[in-house]
């Protein structure tokens, strides 16, 4: 298997995915079976995808527009990154389709369908990268594990755009779109996947007892902004985005596990508006991150996907962008990547809106959390 | 975060278990939960019974389709969980799978969310009967006309709905403001007394008996008495439901019938059925004497016969009519036959049944007085008893005497009467030419005295030349007053009018001698004549006469399509049809008798 990653930080959108491409294929003779291409606002994503095919060839194409990139030298807020990946026995198709908000299963299943019309595989891992600012991605994606089932390992992020909530990017090789989700079926690579944050529940439970989609209305029967802000010794509503930005919620699993739900705003009537969807009747914690916890995270998080990747050729990152502006300049993800993985494995990634990751088989939606993607050959 | 703890919470999340949509919903919601807190990878939900029986996710193209026997091939698996859950209306079979397999405390939480899950479609599946039996009954409401009210014991109004009428049926009842001018207020206050006061009675009878009540109930409404049909049901809670129907048109229809039946539709007075039923009520009443006066319209058949059945029914209404002026209100006047009528008179006496007569006689001649067309003449009878219990046979037949010794008595009269009246009738219709009959009158005259006919048949011949188109009352003015020649079907009917000649003179008296000659006065002497088609001296010897006399003159004096001919051209004629039409030997005879006529005339 051979890998190659570059990125560039050069503004014109040509050039910077030129020269990312170019630099992924140096040294290489062999024609990628996929391209993994991540950019930051700001950039023609037209041009970009242009760019990259020009050099890339047939290779398959997917990538997504984020809020920074990933790469071995660290996350920056704006650049074109690429990761290229060939070798013999490795296959890639991929598949685009329009999110639908109305029936985001039924756009998960079109789409699981898509990828299996392209290539009959009974095992594989995919990629996946819905618009950020879409429907209901956590349903999306259990109806495209309908189709495809647990024999499949299911990462990737929601796509963003630096954080501005206008418009963001999905593209394969057939194109650039908005507003869909485009997803990638590798085969013929060993990998092993990791999904974590590190946050922890503090105090007593919070009962949703009113809530729809990314809507909680009610705490244990009182509006949700009045409870939010009792528990944290009283908050003002204009200081809302710094508390939550701190303070997401979690709602436990059976294992005891949390998958955490970023709030977002506070709505008129005390509503509080999430990232994303939150599941009605369920108990929620107030979350806390302690960056010892979340440095640990990131370590089991790799320690899991190594568990499984065999020798590692790749690591992608797909870090959730709320929780680097939390622990920039306390917790390096990238470093702590490198430490697991060794420094030559060639890293790639970018900033989420939002994470596809499995705690077990099911792909579940995470905010706040970090995926790893370790592609390798097995001992 | 302790196990407790999570288990609490997962717990709570389990117990507050919902969904609020479809089947798929719910399936959707217990794969969210499954897939999330326990970390299944498969589920398969089997309804029995429900449209859609079995549910499964994450099987991909590995697609079971038969979802229950793949469960109970893989129950035994340490991945699975399966669980068969039951209530009153419903039951399911769940199947989770999950790699590794589910911990203990996980399959203790399992069991709790699976009876949650069958309690939420066993709630959700009677509530869905329930809705789907209120649009059911809410869209039985609306097709039918009928109101319903529900009731509480004392009869205050806690509910209605109307069909498909928007007033209430209600007296005084208010439609601004919706149902709220109705609502809390009594049965008693809503209808009128009488209504409010049988209903209110109903609904205490339905709550003592426990069991459905009808009643019913009028009161004015719109302009008109309205008739209504109230069942009355009990309800838990001591609520009664009323069901209202409009029956308002049944009662109109059930007294039209009743009417019909014991009316006689063509004049209104009672009909023969009623008229036996009083018989047998006044035999055995406790009245001191009773009268029975009978009468029959003279010459209905001739009416009927010439003038059409139209006339005829005119002639009875006309009877009944005077006879309904004639009697009180508590006399009992029946047609109990075709010309037949009988009054029952309770408390009378010979004198006063007689004035009775007397007084349909006057009512008589003063409807003659204003109806010219065809008079009426009624035969009057009476009898009466005194002794009770009365022999109602003895009595009818002895006024049926009386009133036939009267019809005896003014049978010809009133034959005589009708038949001029059809004459004149015939005359007034414009079908005899000014001066025709004394014309013909004398020509029939002159050739059956050349003949050397006796008087009397001089006398039946001149009876003849009056009426011997008399059958042509029963033609209709198309045909009579035809401008031009007949068609085929005209000249059929046409034709008719010797027949009808034939049938009236028969019926009367002064006419019978001569109807066979009226019915052959169109034969002719080849017999290409009608009706018959008889010829020569088969004829009858007047009939023969009267058709040369009547040919000459109308050829002499015209008709409305052909103009008058000159005596010359007539004789030509008559002499061409000569041993045709008519008869040769008659012919020379009437030639003869011209000319002597021409020749006193020049004289």
């Amino acid at each position: 298997m051979k890998v190659g990653t570059g990125y560039s930080r050069v503004l014109p959108s040509r050039e910077a995915a030129g020269r990312a491409a170019a630099q992924a294929l140096e040294g290489s003779d062999l024609r990628p079976a996929v391209t993994f291409v991540f950019t930051t606002e700001g950039y023609d994503q037209e041009q970009v995808l242009d760019s990259v095919r020009s050099e890339v060839g047939g290779s398959r194409v997917i990538g997504a527009s984020g809020a920074g990139i990933v790469t071995s030298e660290g996350i920056f807020e704006d650049g074109v990154c690429v990761m290229v990946i060939a070798g013999p026995g490795i296959e890639a198709v991929t598949a685009i389709e329009d999110f639908r908000p109305e029936a985001p299963g039924e756009t998960g299943k079109r789409l699981g369908h898509k990828l299996l019309a392209a290539k009959a595989a009974t095992s594989g891992t995919v990629f996946v990268f819905p618009d950020g600012l879409a429907g209901n991605i956590a349903l999306m994606l259990r109806g495209l594990y309908d189709v495809l089932g647990p024999d499949f390992k299911y990462a990737g992020g929601g796509t963003g755009d630096n954080l501005r909530f206008l418009k963001t990017y999905q593209f394969t090789e057939s194109g650039v779109a908005s507003g869909a989700v485009a997803a990638a079926l590798l085969t013929g690579v060993t990998v092993g996947t990791g999904v974590g944050h590190g946050w922890e529940p503090v105090g007593s439970p919070l009962v949703i007892t009113r809530a729809e989609d990314k809507f909680i209305h009610e705490f244990d029967e009182r509006p949700a902004f009045s409870v939010y802000s009792e528990r944290l010794g009283g908050i003002e509503p204009a200081r809302f985005p710094e508390y939550g930005l701190r303070h997401p919620l979690g709602i436990v699993d059976a294992a005891g596990r949390f998958i955490i739900r970023d709030p977002l705003r506070v709505l008129p009537g005390g509503t509080l508006e999430l990232v994303t969807e939150v599941p009605p009747r369920a108990v929620a914690y107030l979350m806390d991150g302690r960056m010892e916890r979340l440095a640990e995270a990131a370590r089991e998080v790799f320690r899991a996907a190594l568990s499984t990747a065999g020798e590692p050729g790749f690591v992608l990152f797909f870090n959730c962008i709320s929780r680097i502006l939390l622990t920039r300049g306390a917790v390096d993800d990238v470093r702590i990547g490198r430490e697991a993985t060794g420094p030559a494995v060639p890293v790639a990634g970018m900033l989420t809106f939002g994470e596809v990751g499995a705690y077990a088989d099911v792909p579940l939606f995470h905010n706040k959390a970090l995926v790893a993607v370790i592609g390798g050959q097995p001992r | 975060m302790t196990d407790r703890t999570a288990e609490l919470s997962v717990l709570y999340e389990i117990a507050a278990f919902d969904f609020s949509g479809s089947l798929d919903d719910l399936f959707a919601e217990l794969v969210e939960k499954s897939s999330r807190i326990f970390g299944a990878r498969r589920a398969i939900l089997v309804l029995p019974g429900v449209g859609r029986e079995s549910f499964t996710w994450g099987f991909s193209r590995v697609f079971p389709t038969g979802a229950a026997d793949y469960v109970r091939q893989n129950e035994s698996s340490p991945e699975a969980f399966v669980r068969e859950a039951s209530r009153k209306r419903c039951s399911l079979l769940l199947y989770l799978e999950k790699k590794g397999g589910f911990a203990a405390a996980e399959v203790r939480l399992l069991n709790i969310l699976t009876g949650r899950l069958v309690e939420t479609i066993e709630r959700k599946h009677g509530e869905s009967l329930l809705l789907q039996k209120s649009l059911e009954l809410e869209a039985v409401f609306k097709a039918l006309p009928d109101l319903y009210f529900r009731f509480d014991a004392e009869g205050t109004l806690l509910d209605y709905q109307a069909g498909t009428q928007s007033s209430l049926f209600v007296p005084g009842a208010s439609t601004e403001g919706g149902s709220g001018s109705l609502l809390g207020k009594n049965v008693q206050e809503v209808l009128p007394p009488a209504a409010g006061r049988r209903s209110r009675a109903a609904i205490k009878n339905v709550l003592w008996t426990k069991s459905v009540v009808s009643v019913e109930y009028s009161f004015p409404s719109n302009g008109r008495q309205q008739f209504f049909e109230g069942r009355y049901l009990p309800l838990p809670g001591d609520q009664v439901i009323a069901v209202i129907r409009d029956i308002t048109e049944r009662k109109q229809a059930e007294e039209h019938l009743r009417h019909l039946s014991i009316h006689d539709s063509l004049t209104g007075l009672y009909n023969r059925s009623y008229f036996n039923e009083e018989l047998h009520r006044i035999a055995h009443s406790r009245y001191k004497s009773v009268g029975l006066i009978l009468c029959d319209v003279d010459g209905l058949k001739l009416v009927n016969d010439t003038l059409g059945h139209a006339a005829g029914d005119r002639l009875l209404r006309a009877a009944a009519e005077v006879l309904r002026s004639s009697f009180r209100g508590n006399d009992v006047l029946s047609r109990i036959g075709g010309d037949e009528f009988a009054a029952l008179l309770p408390n009378v006496t010979e004198t006063i049944a007689q004035k009775a007569c007397r007084k349909i006689a006057s009512a008589i001649d003063v409807h003659n007085g204003s109806h010219s067309e065809v008079p009426l003449s009624l035969s009057a009878g009476f009898a009466v008893s005194s002794a009770p219990p009365f022999d109602m046979n003895d009595l009818f037949r002895r006024a049926d005497n009386d009133m036939y010794r009267e019809k005896l008595h003014r049978g010809q009269s009133a034959r005589s009467a009708i038949m001029q009246t059809l004459k004149q009738a015939l005359e007034a219709r414009g079908c005899v030419a000014e001066g025709h009959y004394d014309r013909l009158q004398h020509l029939v005259s002159m050739l059956a005295k050349s003949l050397g006919l006796p008087e009397r048949t001089r006398t039946d011949l001149r009876l003849l030349v009056q009426f011997h188109d008399i059958g042509k009352v029963g033609l209709s003015d198309r045909i009579l007053h035809k401008g031009g020649a007949l068609d085929a079907e005209e000249f059929a009917e046409m034709r008719q009018h010797a027949e009808i000649g034939h049938r009236i003179a028969l019926s009367a008296p002064d006419l019978a001698p001569i109807a066979d000659w009226i019915l052959k006065h169109h034969e002719w002497w080849n017999g290409q004549g009608y009706p018959l088609g008889l010829s020569g001296e088969e004829i009858p010897l007047a009939s023969r006469i009267l058709a040369i006399a009547d040919a000459y003159d109308t050829m002499t004096n015209g008709r409305p399509h052909r103009e008058a001919m000159s005596s010359k051209e007539a004789v030509k004629e008559l002499k061409r049809c000569a041993g045709t039409q008519f008869d040769p030997a008659l012919v020379k005879k009437f030639l003869s008798v011209l000319r002597k006529i021409d020749v006193r005339d020049q004289a």
